[in-house]
Parts: structure tokens; C-alpha cells; sequence
């Protein structure tokens, strides 16, 4: 099994030199005369405003969270789908009921607004 | 040395190198990003031990979600790169204390375990037997159930703490 | 004939032995060999995107009534088929301008790693009959696992500008990004549990009939997920290029935002050619058995299909709003995918398998068509309700 991801290793470092090539050739390439007018932050042309950190809201939070939540259910249900074909029924019932617990966390976020995007 | 051993130096130092730089930067942003850098290392030893699934499962959870659910916290805190906060209080000594016992401790346990030699071989249908054991009456269908109740509890007191009062 | 059929799969073998000819150690010379295929392989998605992006111009153009990159001279060749090369010179020598209170580090990394992993899912694709980088036994996984690895440079990029604009557009990408995860990996689960393994070359294989035809609905959800990840119109939201200028890449100019741009344009193509093994049937067509190396133009053919309708999204479609896109996939998509696949699973093992496929496979086509109708009667059902509230909310606003 370990014979397959030399490939993959191999193949990591082929794609960083195609990340950092590009990079390298217009290093090279390109003019270089910084200017303090061109270093300002781009906002359409006004003067920047204030600091570059506002507060943020909290449903940015709340909908990473439920994400975490459903991700975890979808990494327990690959190994169960992987082992399908061999699975007698009960099995099957059994993650549908996982499945159908996780369904009802979802209605359950719903009802309670908190999927509103303020 | 076979290429497997330097390999895992090699994924060791990338892991305890970040895990090292998300203790001390300053930075908090960059913490994360190491942080990030050091689940990327686990996730390289992972492949080392023959376990792809669990290496995969590993980038898809970590770097995929509780990173960027790091991130998103450390953007809604406030002041949280104060660079007047002092990075250590007055009790470091006692912190230290217990670090190095629980440091001794651990090793001591694992310098003095009767680890096998060699270990076994690990069949090539893991993923499978994993799945049918997950099911299995007899295996670990309970923690599975479990597992579905604690995330859907877990959902609940997010819902609870997060709601505008 | 023979060995010329056969001529990709021979290649590395006698590769292997000129090496080791020479008197490279063993280990060494399949390094270099594996090497040399990496090389080959990453050059596959990087001339295949340099015609995509004209193909895009042009057909987008045709879709908004004009004729898009014209030969305008000997430059960029016939019908401006080399316009992207003249594209690429002009980015390699803009000058790089980096704001003051910009983080180096972080600002420079995320192009790299933004490239980097837009290069590295082309491992695990299988480009024809024994064709592949490498057969990894997690493959889609692999796949969807570094796609989300790929959110972190979005929020590095955002961070790094120093631009509280180009932040907030990282942040809202990286919660549009993650929230179409979810019915992406649940329609995958689904495709899984009929091929019976997550290896693409296994999933090509058990594809006697598309599975496009046996599971519509998974097929859509998978596309439409993807169409949100790649963050192609209507999900724009991410770009948007007529309203906030570049979203999360304002800041970068010159080379990098050249990879960006080249990063997008590939994870299309990649979302195109997966969608074509997955639900398409990738190499699959007629004559492969004897001929391999045809197998690698049906599936060009599949995914330039696949690219088509893409394209056909992007030139029709409105862009969406931040709350109609999550709306859409927390209270649409989600509860659908999962629905999906329970019934997958119950119908799979309701059929006994002593009925033979075709029972099987229709069966399935038959309860994915029901769960269509059913979900497009409860979306009539939900739209004549809000209309009746939304036409009695104005009848007590104006009570004359």
C-alpha cells in the first residue's frame, strides 16, 4: 500500500515547483519600483479607513460549527458505505438511524433560526 | 537507515517544529497557520503507519474544519493581538512544574513497556473491516449510535450559546 | 501495433531498466522515473486549462451576443487560439505590488499553496484504461480531503492583504466553501456504496451502465456542490468581478494573481474530468478494450461535455446572494443528500441481489425519480405558502 503514496510524494514536490516556478520566472522578470502612493491598501480608490480587523458576526461561527458537526457524521458514514455491499439489512437500518438523528440536529438548527444569515 | 525511517524523522520535526512555533508566536494568526502546518505533519505519519484513510480523515476534519473553526474564532475576538498582553503571569514556575512531571511521566511508561518487535500486518481491507465492525452487534455499533447523540447534543449547545438573547 | 497500444503502461518499465542500466540504485532509479511521470502528468491539466480558458472566452462571449478573443493580428495565432500564452507573458512581467502593512510571509505563501493543490488532485484521476498516477485506494477522498486544504489559502490570502475587504470576502468564501462540503461528500457516500470502493479506477469499472443513469439526483447534487466549491456563477460570489473588484485577491498583482486565476481555471477543469469519471463513466466507451489509448479521448469528451454545461451555468445564471446561497444548502441540499442516501442504502438492500443488476439498477433510477417528484412537490407546496403569506402580509399592510 506504501508504494502508492511514493508516487504521491514524488508527485507533492513535482507541485511545488510548479507553485513556486511561476513565481520564480516573474521574479525575475518584472520591473521593480515600489512607491509608497502604490503600497496603500485598494478601497475603489478612496483613502483607507481605519484599521483592517472590524468585528465580525457570530453567524460565520455558528455555520463552521454546524459544518464541523456534519463533516464528522459523513467521515463515520464512509467506512459504513465502503463496507455496503457485504452489510446484511439491520446494518443498513442501523446508519439510517444515525443518519436520521444527525437529519433532526439539522431540523432542529432550523427551527431555532439559527441558519438565518443576519 | 531505510527511506521509512528518515521519512518519519522527517515528518517528526515537521510536526514538532509547528507544534513548537503554535506555543510561541506571538502572532496568533500565525499560530494558527502552524497549527495547520503541524495537522498536515500527523496527517504524513498517518501514511507512514499504512492508515490513508485515517490520513485523509485527518485533512478533511482538522485542516478542513476545527482549523478554519479556530479562525473564525480568533477573527471575532476582539483585541485578541494586543502586543501589550504579556505573554507569561506569575505562576510559570508551577505550569513548568507540572509540564516536566507529566513530561517524565510519559516517558518513563514508554521507555519501560515491552513493545512488540515487530509489528503486524495490517490487511489491506481495513477500510472495510472498519466499516463492518462500526455495524457490527457485537463491535461497535453502540459507540456509533453514541456518536450521533453527542453530535447532535453538541449542535444543541452551540444552537443555545450562539443564540442572540 | 500491439506494443503501441499498450504504449503509456510499457513506457516505465523500460524507463526503469535504462536506469538502472546505467547503475542507479534500485530505489533511486524509481524515484526518477516516478519523477518524470509526476512532470508529465502535471503538464496534462496546465495545456489542457490554456485551451480552456480561450474555449471559455469564446463561448461566453457567444452566450452574451459578441465574438470574444478576435484575430487581431499574427500574435496570438488563428481565432486568438494562443491568447492565454500572451495573457501569461503579460502577468510574468507586471510588477508586483505588495501593500505596506501586508503580512510577507503569509501574502506570498498562499498563491503557492493555492497552485500546489490545485496540481496535486491530479494524482489520483485515472486519464484512461490503466492510466493513472497513482491508484491510491482512498481516492475521491483524497480528492475532497485536499480540497478542503485548500480553504486555508483563501483565508491566508484574505488575511495576509491587509485589506478589511479583501478579509471579508475571504471569510464569506471560506463559509460559502465549507457549508457545500457537505452535500458533496454525502452524494459521494452515496456513488460509494453502489461501486463498492473509493478508488476512481474501481468506481470507473463498476460503470457497465453510467452512473448517471442509475442515480440522477446523487449526480446532480454532486455537480451542483462542485459548481459551489470551484465558486463558478452563479455561485460568484467569491469573484464577483463586477462588485468587489476580486474578492479575497484584490491586493495581488502580476504572477500571483496569474496563479489564482490558473488555480480556478484547473480546479474547474478537475471538477469537469471528476464529474466525468464519477457519474460519467470516465474511459469508458467503445473500443477501449482494444485500443487503451482511447479511453483517454472518451473522457476528454466527457469532461469537455461536463465543462460545456459548466460554461452554460456561468453565461445564464444570475449570481446568488451570501444568505439565498446558504439558505439554498442548509435547508435544500443538505436534508436532500441525506434523504438520498438512506434511500440509496434501503433500496440497494430491498432488491435482493439474486435479481440480477438491471433489477437493481432501475430500481434505483426508479426511487431517485420518486425522490425527485417528491422533493419537487414539497418545493410547490413550500412556494403557494409563502406566497399566501407573502399576499396576506400586504393585504394587513394596506387594508384598503
Amino acid at each position: 500500500m506504501l508504494d502508492q503514496f511514493t508516487f504521491i510524494g514524488v508527485f507533492l514536490i513535482v507541485a511545488l515547483i510548479f507553485g513556486v516556478a511561476p513565481i520564480a520566472i516573474a521574479f525575475v522578470l518584472r520591473p521593480k519600483k515600489p512607491n509608497p502612493r502604490k503600497a496603500e491598501t485598494y478601497e475603489c480608490g478612496l483613502q483607507p479607513h481605519g484599521e483592517a480587523w472590524v468585528q465580525f458576526k457570530v453567524q460565520y461561527y455558528v455555520f463552521a460549527l454546524v459544518f464541523v458537526v456534519f463533516d464528522v457524521e459523513a467521515v463515520f458514514l464512509l467506512p459504513w458505505a465502503l463496507a455496503y455491499h457485504q452489510l446484511e439489512l439491520y446494518a443498513v437500518i442501523e446508519a439510517i438511524i444515525f443518519i436520521l438523528i444527525l437529519l433532526g440536529a439539522l431540523l432542529y438548527v432550523w427551527r431555532k433560526n439559527a441558519l438565518k444569515w443576519m | 537507515m531505510t527511506l521509512q525511517q528518515v521519512l518519519f524523522i522527517i515528518f517528526g520535526i515537521i510536526t514538532l517544529g509547528a507544534a513548537l512555533a503554535v506555543v510561541t508566536r506571538r502572532n496568533v494568526f500565525h499560530a494558527a497557520l502552524f497549527l495547520i502546518l503541524a495537522f498536515f505533519g500527523v496527517a504524513g505519519l498517518y501514511v507512514l503507519l499504512e492508515a490513508p484513510f485515517l490520513a485523509a480523515a485527518q485533512l478533511f476534519i482538522y485542516v478542513g474544519g476545527i482549523s478554519i473553526l479556530i479562525i473564525f474564532a480568533i477573527m471575532l475576538t476582539r483585541d485578541m493581538m494586543n502586543p501589550n498582553v504579556a505573554g507569561y503571569n506569575r505562576q510559570w514556575w508551577l505550569a513548568a512544574l507540572v509540564a516536566v512531571a507529566l513530561c517524565g511521566m510519559m516517558g518513563w511508561v514508554v521507555l519501560n513497556h515491552n513493545w512488540p518487535a515487530t509489528p503486524g500486518d495490517v490487511p489491506p481491507e481495513s477500510i472495510i473491516n472498519l466499516g463492518k465492525a462500526l455495524v457490527d452487534p457485537a463491535g461497535l455499533v453502540l459507540p456509533f449510535e453514541v456518536a450521533s447523540v453527542l453530535l447532535l447534543v453538541a449542535l444543541i449547545g452551540a444552537v443555545t450559546i450562539a443564540r442572540e438573547r | 501495433m500491439e506494443p503501441f497500444n499498450d504504449f503509456i503502461s510499457n513506457i516505465s518499465p523500460w524507463l526503469q531498466g535504462l536506469l538502472e542500466g546505467i547503475g542507479l540504485p534500485d530505489v533511486w532509479a524509481r524515484v526518477v522515473v516516478l519523477g518524470i511521470g509526476g512532470f508529465a502528468l502535471a503538464f496534462v491539466p496546465l495545456i489542457a486549462v490554456i485551451f480552456l480558458i480561450w474555449a471559455a472566452r469564446k463561448l461566453i462571449a457567444r452566450m452574451q451576443d459578441r465574438i470574444g478573443p478576435n484575430n487581431s493580428g499574427p500574435y496570438p495565432g488563428p481565432y486568438a487560439l494562443f491568447q492565454t500564452f500572451a495573457d501569461a507573458i503579460k502577468m510574468l512581467t507586471k510588477e508586483d505590488v505588495i501593500p505596506a502593512a501586508a503580512d510577507r510571509w503569509v501574502f506570498n505563501i498562499a498563491p503557492i499553496v493555492i497552485l500546489t493543490i490545485a496540481v496535486l488532485i491530479w494524482a489520483v484521476i485515472p486519464l484512461g484504461k490503466d492510466i493513472t498516477g497513482s491508484d491510491l485506494n482512498i481516492g475521491i477522498f483524497y480528492v475532497l480531503a485536499l480540497g478542503s486544504g485548500s480553504m486555508v489559502s483563501l483565508l491566508m490570502a484574505g488575511w495576509g492583504s491587509d485589506n478589511k475587504y479583501a478579509l471579508l470576502g475571504a471569510l464569506r468564501a471560506v463559509a460559502n466553501m465549507i457549508s457545500y462540503e457537505v452535500p458533496q461528500i454525502l452524494s459521494v457516500i452515496a456513488v460509494v456504496m453502489v461501486a463498492g470502493s473509493l478508488s476512481m479506477q474501481e468506481i470507473t469499472k463498476a460503470q457497465n451502465v453510467p452512473f448517471i443513469f442509475v442515480m440522477p439526483v446523487t449526480a446532480l447534487l454532486f455537480f451542483v456542490s462542485s459548481l459551489a466549491e470551484a465558486g463558478r456563477q452563479p455561485y460568484d460570489l467569491m469573484e464577483a468581478d463586477s462588485e468587489i473588484v476580486a474578492g479575497y485577491f484584490v491586493e495581488y498583482s502580476g504572477m500571483k494573481f496569474g496563479q489564482f486565476y490558473l488555480s480556478e481555471f484547473m480546479n474547474n477543469f478537475a471538477i469537469s474530468v471528476i464529474t466525468a469519471t464519477l457519474f460519467l463513466g470516465g474511459w469508458q466507451g467503445p473500443f477501449v478494450d482494444s485500443v487503451p489509448i482511447l479511453g483517454s479521448l472518451w473522457l476528454l469528451l466527457k469532461s469537455c461535455l461536463v465543462f460545456f454545461v459548466l460554461l452554460w451555468c456561468w453565461g445564464t445564471l444570475p449570481r446568488l446572494r451570501i444568505d439565498q446561497m446558504l439558505n439554498f444548502n442548509w435547508k435544500f441540499l443538505t436534508p436532500v443528500a441525506l434523504v438520498n442516501v438512506c434511500i440509496v442504502a434501503l433500496v440497494g438492500k430491498a432488491v435482493p441481489s439474486s435479481a440480477g443488476p438491471w433489477m437493481q439498477k432501475s430500481a434505483l433510477l426508479g426511487a431517485n425519480i420518486l425522490l425527485a417528484l417528491a422533493v419537487l412537490g414539497a418545493l410547490v407546496v413550500a412556494g403557494r405558502q409563502a406566497r399566501r403569506r407573502d399576499v396576506s402580509g400586504q393585504q394587513e399592510a394596506s387594508p384598503a
